[in-house]
């Protein structure tokens, strides 16, 4: 048999969209909880120090959740995540790079803000606030855009890309006001939080969505 | 055919890269980044975000992210042997292509734009000094994938080498990159060789590493 996927992991981590997906394809997997990511044998695994790292069934080691999801729609052509269609992906593919690259490092940049700044605590928190400004900036382009006209990113039919979208959301600040002054982003998340592997693996990651 | 809003020293490169290495038809629109044309409203109807690149595909529908449009075309263009069919190889190829999109562009954005990053008004310098180690670190990481080198597949270039020989182009100091990890220099070396790569290189004014070593 072949070896399973070995997924690394931190609860509210990066992770989640990842486990998401290897249960909803019923891949065998197994997942490593990260105790401390600054230790020699996690730095080995990745230089980073950073969650996720999926190691895949031929060894390969890759980082970066976004490629790790065009990697399972690869390695799942028919899964219900993966995309369908040419305009499909394309528009799957752009909305997962805007995550990433925008709305991630806008979250790190808000709970990660140290590595931002060399600046003194005071600094940080400028840096802190000028994130949570950028986020809620991020969102408003994202509903305007990516969820016109929803329910999904890619209109009546579900993909990672909307895991990948609630995960980020339930990094929020304060998820119930987000939600609130982003209704289709609330649809979106709500659609989510219905498939039935989702409850499990916000529960794992002590991930939610207030109250 | 496909209309891509460029400019000078932007991750337009990448896409037009990847347009030109696949083959596609293609008109370039030049939008005026230091006049600040990318923030006006002509600009703005077109890409809400104000960012560039952004790519006009044949069927109207308007794409941004440039490493988004590096897979559009890696799979709209399968023939072109400019992305990996082997599945081990595309797992890599995705890891470092999200790398250089997410980690060393975002990194780049930040001491590029370091004041965005902070509500302090004398908080900008701060914002750079961290940016610049941590992108440092970033290339110490990349230089291990480029083993052997001078490309992440050895000798054959694929739609990721030009993306990342592109931001590396950025650094805020580049013969000190250049010094620092000699197989980004290999990199650079090679791409800006290459045949199809080396004219949009040099249109889009990017520094030759020749000149920085
Ligand atoms: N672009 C990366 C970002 C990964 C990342 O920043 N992970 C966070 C957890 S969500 C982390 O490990 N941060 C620890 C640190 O930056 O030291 C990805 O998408 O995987
Ligand atoms: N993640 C985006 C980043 C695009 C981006 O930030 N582009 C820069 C130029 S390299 C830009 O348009 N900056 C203008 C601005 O933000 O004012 C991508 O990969 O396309």
């Amino acid at each position: 048999m072949a070896n399973p996927y070995r997924l690394y992991w931190t609860p509210t981590s990066g992770s989640f969209v990842v486990e998401l997906m290897l249960r909803e394809a019923g891949a065998p997997h197994e997942t490593i909880q990260v105790e401390d990511r600054r230790a020699e044998d996690f730095l080995a695994v990745n230089p980073l120090g950073k969650v996720p790292v999926l190691e895949l069934p031929d060894g390969t080691v890759m980082t970066e959740s976004a490629a790790m999801v065009l990697q399972l729609f690869d390695a799942y052509p028919e899964a219900d995540f993966t995309p369908q269609g040419a305009a499909s992906w394309t528009k799957a593919r752009r909305w997962l790079m805007f995550l990433t690259c925008e709305l991630y490092t806008a979250y790190q940049q808000s709970y990660h803000s140290e590595h931002f700044t060399v600046g003194s605590r005071i600094a940080r928190e400028e840096v802190k606030s000028a994130g949570r400004g950028r986020v809620r900036e991020l969102w408003k382009i994202f509903e305007a855009q990516a969820l016109d006209p929803g329910p999904f990113v890619l209109g009546e039919r579900y993909s990672a890309v909307d895991a990948y979208a609630a995960m980020l959301a339930s990094w929020d600040q304060s998820p119930e006001v987000l939600l609130t002054i982003r209704p289709r982003l609330g649809s979106l998340v709500q659609a989510v939080c219905d498939r039935p592997e989702t409850a499990a693996v916000l529960e794992k990651y002590r991930l939610g969505f207030g109250a | 055919m496909y209309k891509l809003y460029w400019s000078k020293r932007t991750g337009a490169f990448a896409a037009e890269t990847a347009l030109e290495l696949c083959g596609a038809a293609f008109e370039g629109v030049q939008v005026d980044h230091k006049a600040g044309a990318h923030r006006e409203a002509a600009y703005l109807a077109i890409n809400p975000a104000g960012q560039i690149p952004a790519l006009a595909l044949p069927d109207g529908q308007l794409i941004t992210e440039s490493a988004a449009m590096v897979l559009h075309l890696a799979d709209a263009y399968p023939d072109s042997g400019y992305w990996p069919m082997d599945t081990a190889e595309r797992a890599v190829a995705y890891r470092w292509l999200v790398f250089a999109s997410a980690q060393l562009y975002e990194t780049d954005l930040r001491y590029s734009y370091a004041d965005r990053y902070t509500t302090a008004p004398d908080g900008a310098e701060g914002v750079r000094q961290a940016a610049h180690r941590h992108i440092d670190h970033l290339w110490s990481i990349v230089a291990e994938a480029l083993t052997p080198g001078p490309f992440f597949f050895g000798e054959e270039l694929t739609l990721l080498d030009p993306y990342v020989a592109m931001v590396a182009a950025w650094h805020y100091d580049l013969p000190r990159l250049c010094a620092a990890e000699p197989r980004v220099h290999a990199l650079l070396d090679a791409v800006t060789a290459h045949p199809a790569v080396g004219p949009i290189w040099r249109r889009y004014e990017l520094p030759m590493p020749a000149l920085a070593a």
